[in-house]
Parts: C-alpha cells; structure tokens; sequence
C-alpha cells in the first residue's frame, strides 16, 4: 500500500470468513471463493484482508467475491487499493466482485467508477465450480475458514495421482497456525490414493508444528479402510469430532 | 454551541477513533444515520489524506450549531495538495469543505429538516 511508510500500531485484527469450492483435475484447478468481512475495513485491518487473500489466492483462483455486509464501514482508502490490487486483467484473470457495500462507500465506488463493486453480478461461491465432472479423476474440495483459526474441509470424488499436485497446491495454502482445529471430512471421497494420503500426513505434521490440530470426523469406508491399514487413523484424528467455522470468526 | 476536541498520533489506530466519535457526535447533534455515515466517510478520507502528507499529530475539533462542522488541524502546519478523487469525496461526502493554506480541513453537514419522516 501507499500508506506503507506512515508508522502505526500492528495491523488490527480482522474478522473474517471464507468459504471456497476449488475442483481438482489433472493439471487444471477451478476454484470460487466467498469472503465475508465482518468489521470495519480501514487501512488497520486492510493488511489482515490482503494477507489472507495473498496466501489463498493464487493463479487458480478464477472466481472471488469479497462481501462486505458485516462491516459497518469501508474507507475510500481500501476500496482503491483492492481495485488497483485485484481489478480485472491485473491478476491472472482473477475475477473479483465486491458486494455488500455499506451506503456511502456504494456511493464512493460509483462515484469512482470501480467496476468490482457490483451488487447486481454476485459471484456465488456456494455454485459448483465450471471443472470438467465429466473425467473421472475429478475431486473437489470445500474449504470454510474462519480468522479465529478453524477450518474444515470436506473432500468429495476421486484423488489419485492425477490431481495430487492440483490438492498439494490446495492444501499448502491452508493457513497452519499455533491454535488452529482443522476438521477433514472424507465422507463422500470415492477414491483416495496413497499419494492423497502422504498429503494428509504431511499436512498434518506442519500443521502440528505450527501448534494446530488435525481431526477426521469422518470418512468413507474406503479411507477409513486406508487410514485402518496404514495405521494412521489415530494419528490424524480419525472419529475425533471438529468445530464448524461457520460458527463464528 | 458545542464545541467538543480529539487529538492525537496522525496514524491509522487514531483515525478510527476520529470516526468512532464522529458517530457519536453526529448522534448528539440528531444528524441522520445517512448523513452521519457519509460524514465518517468524509472525515476518514481527510484524515488519511492529512497522515499521506505528513502529519504528525492531528486535532480534530467537532462544533455543533446550526450545522454540524468538523475541522481536522494537522501539526506541524503543511501544504496539502489533495488528490481529485479525495475532493469530489470530500465535496460528495459533505455540504461544504474548506481547505486553509496551514493544511486544516472543514468539513460541514447540515441537518436534513425532514429526516424524522424520511
């Protein structure tokens, strides 16, 4: 940011929620994404904003909306500088819409002529990602994340060698931090490899290093199988019950 | 006449204290929500505007009459040469908006007569 020179406290922290469908194929990945602010968004907390859309938004991300009804004001300040960061063509082909403005920072958008700030073309996160469901390698994970640390993940479809790397780029994104709880679902996985397996333990080494949990609330019979056998299934947290982020931030 | 005082770091922590009681004394002098709103949008952009150009400290003074006038003073005394984006947000934000040669920004807004019934 502009302002980077003007000394200030550390960044404010900033309440924030996060649900995103990233589909996985064989060297491709398509992934949406909801953000919801839940305070204000000023140039204290704008870095806590930033930072977090830096670590989950890569070059595969296609699709991101940025909902703003929780906070109760957006300055002038952080509506430019999201536009100059994430508008159209400067980011990959990274679409961001911003949603939600309070009234007067509506205005300040029109009024500047931001094209993100829409209200009438929500990106919706909640919609299925456009992969290709037709190939049968085609996994999908859903991530819901919360500032307050926790995080789940539910896996659906198939993982196999052919979109290992596709879930080892999606999973080393996922923040691991000292009291994060992240809660794996494999309930509907219908395939799961070894190679998706070494993934899960390592995530689950860095994310114990860091001072975070892992749990496995459930899975279908054929991970559960593979956990079983592999012998792992404590380790990870196999039965152990998770929070739902959606619960709070 | 009220006249009310805030002074502090020119930093982000005390901007938001600024529109904290911009809030508050918007309440006070019965200014609508909808004008109180874009009031703090206002002064949030002045006082980042005056933290860009250098500020050290800024003391904001909030004098409620028949309007209601905010007036950011920013110490040491400096020449501002604001953006055009952050004047059509000031004048768009305001009634009225005066900039003085020492860097200090008035901001005025006028009660709506009929905002009970809006």
């Amino acid at each position: 940011m502009s302002l980077s020179h003007v000394p200030t406290p550390p960044a404010a922290r900033l309440p924030l929620r996060w649900h995103a469908t990233i589909a996985m194929d064989a060297g491709k990945m398509d992934s949406t994404g909801v953000m919801w602010v839940l305070a204000d968004l000023d140039p204290l907390s704008g870095p806590a904003l930033t930072d977090v859309l830096d670590r989950f938004v890569g070059p595969d991300y296609r699709h991101l909306t940025i909902d703003l009804s929780g906070a109760s004001f957006v300055s002038a300040e952080m509506l430019r500088s999201i536009h100059e960061r994430y508008s159209r063509g400067g980011s990959d082909g990274l679409e961001v819409a911003l949603v939600g403005l309070p009234p007067p920072a509506r205005r300040v958008a029109d009024m500047l002529d931001l094209p993100l700030a829409r209200d009438d073309a929500r990106l919706d996160g909640e919609r299925s990602p456009q992969a290709d469901r037709t190939t049968a390698s085609a996994g999908q994970i859903e991530v819901d994340w919360s500032s307050a640390g926790v995080a789940a993940v539910t896996f659906s479809g198939e993982f196999d060698i052919a979109n290992a790397h596709e879930l080892q780029t999606a999973l080393s994104a996922l923040p691991k931090r000292r009291g994060s709880l992240v809660s794996m679902h494999f309930r509907d996985v219908t395939f799961a490899s070894s190679s998706m397996l070494s993934m899960i333990i390592e995530f689950h080494h860095r994310l114990v290093d860091a001072g975070g949990r892992l749990v496995i609330p459930d899975a279908s019979p054929k991970v559960e199988r593979l956990l079983r056998v592999t012998g792992t299934a404590d380790m990870l947290g196999l039965g152990q019950s998770g929070l739902d982020p959606r619960d709070g931030a | 006449m009220r006249v009310s005082e805030l002074r502090g770091p020119a930093d982000f922590a005390f901007v938001r204290l600024v529109r904290t009681m911009t809030l508050a004394v918007s309440a006070q002098a019965d200014l609508s929500v909808d004008d109180a709103d874009e009031l703090r949008m206002a002064v949030d952009e002045a006082c980042n505007a005056l933290i860009k150009a250098g500020a050290v400290t800024l003391g904001v003074t909030f004098v409620e009459s028949d309007v209601l006038t905010l007036t950011i003073r920013p110490t040491p005394q400096l020449s501002l040469a604001i953006t055009p984006t952050t004047e059509l947000i000031l004048r768009t934000m305001t009634d009225a908006m005066m900039m003085q040669s020492d860097g200090t920004i008035s901001l005025e807004r006028r009660f709506s007569r009929n905002s009970a019934d809006e």
